[in-house]
C-alpha cells in the first residue's frame, strides 16, 4: 500500500495541477500550455511505467496459474490505457468531474420539480401523488405458567403463541382530510375448545376518515379507540409501543376478557385548546354502543336505537411538563340479550375514568382508575372498581418495569357475569425488563404474580415485539 | 505529570457541556409572523399546535436526525433519546393526532424550495445556511425578539 502512496500523491498533484491550469487556460499563452502539458506528460506516463513494470514483475514471481497472471496483467493494461487516454488530454478529467456535477445538477433539479409538483396544488392532491402508508405491528410470545385459571381451557401451562399481526394503513385525501385503518389477524383459540381449530380472525379494528378543521376541531368518522382514559386511545393495538408484554387487565379487549368498550363505530369531535398555564384537550364520541353481550360488535347496525355517549378531557399544565390527567366518562344503555334468559332487561351504563400520567426523558409513570356502573333499571345496581398503576424507567437500551393491576367485579353483575368470559377479581403484581434490541424490535421478558379470586398464579413471559 | 493530566482530562468531561448547533428557523414569506415566542414555538415543534393564527396548516421540516440542528431540537425540545424521535412521531400518526410525518429532508436547497411553496412550512436550517436561503420567498423568523447570533436567541 505504502509503494502506492507516493505515485498516488504525485499523481493527485499532477491533476490538481492540470486541472487547475485548465481551469484558468485563457489566462496563459498556448506556447506555454502546451510545453507544460509535455512535461507533466513525460514525468508522469515515466512513472506510471516503472510502477506498472514493478508489478508486474512481482505478478510474474509469483506461483499464480497463468491465466489469472494473464488476466492481471490485462487489467493493469487497460487501467493504463485509462490513465494514458487521460494523460493525452489533460482537460479529460475536468470534463468528466463537469459531467458529473451536471448530472447531479439535473437529478436535483428533478427532485425539485417533483417536489414542487407535490405541493402546486396546495390544499389537494392528484391520484398521481397520493399516497398509501402502511406501516404494521406483530409480536411472538412464550410463556409459562404455575396455574390454568380459566375454567373452560385445556392448553397446557407453557407455550408459544403468536400475538397480533396489525396492518396500519393512512393515506391523504388532501391537506385537511385523511384516511386511515387498522387490520388485525388474530390467532384464537376458537370457540370449540375440543375441535381445536384456531382460526385466524380478521378484525377492522379502525376505518375511518378524518376532517382536521383546526386546531379546536378534528372530527373522525367510522370505527375509532374510543376516548376513555389514557391507554385505550394510546397504545391499543400496537403492541411495540406499549413498554409491557401485555395491557393492563382493566382495558384488555373486549374479545379478550375485558371489562370496558375500546373501539366503536360513530362519530368523534376532538381538538385542542391551547390556553395559558395549560393545554386543554377534549373528545367526545357518539356511537353505536354494546351489544347485548361483552362481545357482540355494533359495526354494522345497533340492536337498540339508544346511542353510546363518551367524553374525555385531558390537561396538560405547562408547569409540570410530561403531566397529562383529566377524567373520563362513559353512558351506554345496553340491549337485552335475545338468546340469554338471565339477561331480559336493557342496562344502563356508566363508566367514569381518570388517568395521571408522567412521561418526560427517561422517565414513564401511568396510572388509571375506573368505576363502571351497571343499572338494571328493575333495581339491580352492581359497580366495578378497577386500575392500574405503571412506572418504567429507561436506562439506555433498558427499560425496567412495574405495574400493579387491581380489578373488583361486582358479585352477580349481569352484563359479566352470563359472559363466554370468566370475569375474574384480580390483584397482579408484574416485573421486568424491556430491551431495544434494534430501532423496531423489543424484546420483553416478565414475571407476573397474581390473584385471580381465589387462585395464585405466577407466569413468566418472553415478548418479541416490533413495528414494520 | 500524569496525575495532573488525568485530573485535567477528568475535568475537562465532567465541565465540558453539550454543544448545540445555531439553528435558524425560516418560514414563508407570506407568513404573517415575523416573530414568534420560544414556547408558541415548542407546541408547534411538538405538534400541539398544528395551525397558524390564519388558519394555515402547518408543515414541519427537519433536516434528518443526525444533522447537528435536528439534535439539539431534539435535546432542547423533545427531551427524548435521538432513536426515539421516530417512534414520537409514529405515536402521533398511529393516535391520528397528526395526519403524516414530517418532512426530513436533506439538502439545505430543497427545504429551501419547499418552505418557499409552502405556505404554513416552517423549517429548522443551521445558521450558517441562511446566507444560501431564497430572500424572496422565504424570511427567518424572531425567537422573543432575537435573530440567529444575537444575545438571548435560544439555539445558539
Amino acid at each position: 500500500m505504502t509503494r502506492f502512496l507516493n505515485p498516488i500523491v504525485i499523481v493527485i498533484i499532477t491533476l490538481l495541477l492540470i486541472t487547475t491550469k485548465c481551469v484558468y487556460a485563457q489566462e496563459i499563452s498556448e506556447k506555454e500550455y502546451l510545453r507544460l502539458k509535455n512535461r507533466l506528460k513525460t514525468e508522469f506516463v515515466q512513472k506510471l511505467k516503472e510502477e506498472i513494470k514493478k508489478e508486474l514483475i512481482e505478478e510474474l514471481k509469483t506461483e499464480s496459474p497463468s491465466s489469472q497472471r494473464k488476466s492481471k496483467v490485462e487489467e493493469i493494461k487497460s487501467n493504463y490505457d485509462i490513465k494514458q487516454a487521460r494523460i493525452n488530454d489533460p482537460r479529460k478529467e475536468t470534463e468528466d468531474l463537469m459531467e458529473e456535477e451536471a448530472i447531479k445538477t439535473a437529478e436535483q433539479k428533478e427532485d425539485t420539480e417533483l417536489n414542487k409538483a407535490r405541493y402546486k396544488l396546495g390544499e389537494g392532491l392528484t391520484f398521481g401523488e397520493q399516497l398509501l402508508v402502511i406501516r404494521g405491528f406483530g409480536n411472538v410470545n412464550a410463556r409459562y405458567r404455575d396455574n390454568n385459571i380459566g375454567e373452560g381451557f385445556d392448553s397446557g401451562n407453557n407455550f408459544f403463541s403468536l400475538g397480533e399481526f396489525d396492518l396500519f394503513m393512512t393515506s391523504k385525501l388532501s391537506n385537511r382530510i385523511s384516511f386511515l385503518n387498522e387490520t388485525v389477524f388474530e390467532f384464537d383459540r376458537g370457540k370449540d375448545t375440543e375441535e381445536r381449530t384456531e382460526p385466524i380472525e380478521i378484525d377492522i379494528e379502525r376505518l375511518l376518515i378524518h376532517y382536521d378543521v383546526n386546531n379546536l376541531l378534528k372530527i373522525d368518522v367510522g370505527k375509532f379507540f374510543l376516548p376513555i382514559g389514557y391507554w385505550v386511545p394510546t397504545y391499543n393495538h400496537g403492541v411495540w409501543f406499549q413498554t409491557t408484554m401485555d395491557r393492563p387487565d382493566i382495558v384488555n379487549f373486549q374479545d379478550k376478557g375485558g371489562p370496558l368498550p375500546t373501539h366503536d363505530t360513530g362519530i368523534k369531535v376532538a381538538g385542542s385548546a391551547l390556553l395559558e398555564g395549560f393545554d386543554l384537550n377534549y373528545a367526545c364520541a357518539i356511537t353505536n354502543g354494546r351489544g347485548g353481550n361483552t362481545t357482540q360488535r355494533q359495526n354494522f347496525d345497533d340492536i337498540n336505537d339508544k346511542k353510546a355517549v363518551s367524553f374525555q378531557i385531558d390537561v396538560q399544565p405547562h408547569i409540570l411538563e410530561g403531566v397529562r390527567l383529566g377524567p373520563s366518562v362513559y353512558y351506554d344503555v345496553i340491549p337485552e340479550d335475545e338468546d340469554n334468559p338471565k339477561r331480559e332487561n336493557e342496562i344502563r351504563e356508566i363508566i367514569y375514568g381518570g388517568h395521571i400520567v408522567y412521561t418526560i426523558k427517561n422517565i414513564e409513570l401511568l396510572s388509571e382508575v375506573f368505576e363502571i356502573n351497571h343499572d338494571e333499571f328493575s333495581g339491580g345496581v352492581f359497580n366495578t372498581f378497577g386500575g392500574y398503576a405503571q412506572f418504567a424507567y429507561t436506562i439506555d437500551k433498558f427499560k425496567p418495569y412495574y405495574r400493579y393491576d387491581y380489578i373488583d367485579y361486582s358479585n352477580d353483575d349481569p352484563f359479566y357475569r352470563n359472559s363466554e368470559f370468566d370475569f375474574l377479581d384480580t390483584k397482579k403484581h408484574t416485573i421486568g425488563l424491556r430491551y431495544e434490541l434494534s430501532h423496531f424490535n423489543a424484546l420483553k421478558l416478565e414475571y407476573s404474580h397474581g390473584g385471580f379470586d381465589d387462585k395464585d398464579v405466577n407466569i413468566i413471559g418472553f415478548q418479541t415485539a416490533f413495528s414494520f | 505529570m500524569r496525575l495532573i493530566l488525568i485530573t485535567a482530562f477528568v475535568l475537562g468531561i465532567c465541565f465540558t457541556k453539550n454543544t448545540y448547533a445555531s439553528i435558524a428557523v425560516i418560514v414563508n414569506k407570506s407568513n404573517a409572523v415575523s416573530d414568534i415566542s420560544y414556547d408558541k414555538l415548542k407546541k408547534i415543534l411538538e405538534a400541539r399546535q398544528q395551525y397558524w393564527d390564519n388558519g394555515e396548516k402547518i408543515t414541519l421540516i427537519f433536516k434528518p436526525i443526525t444533522s447537528n440542528e435536528t439534535r439539539t431540537l431534539i435535546d432542547m425540545v423533545y427531551k427524548i433519546k435521538y432513536e426515539e424521535f421516530d417512534k414520537y412521531w409514529f405515536l402521533r400518526v398511529y393516535n391520528n393526532k397528526i395526519m403524516e410525518f414530517p418532512k426530513i429532508l436533506n439538502s439545505a436547497g430543497t427545504i429551501n424550495i419547499l418552505v418557499s411553496k409552502i405556505p404554513g412550512a416552517i423549517a429548522f436550517i443551521g445558521k450558517d445556511e441562511i446566507s444560501r436561503i431564497d430572500n424572496i420567498n422565504i424570511k427567518v423568523l424572531r425567537i422573543n425578539g432575537t435573530m440567529p447570533g444575537e444575545d438571548g436567541y435560544p439555539f445558539k
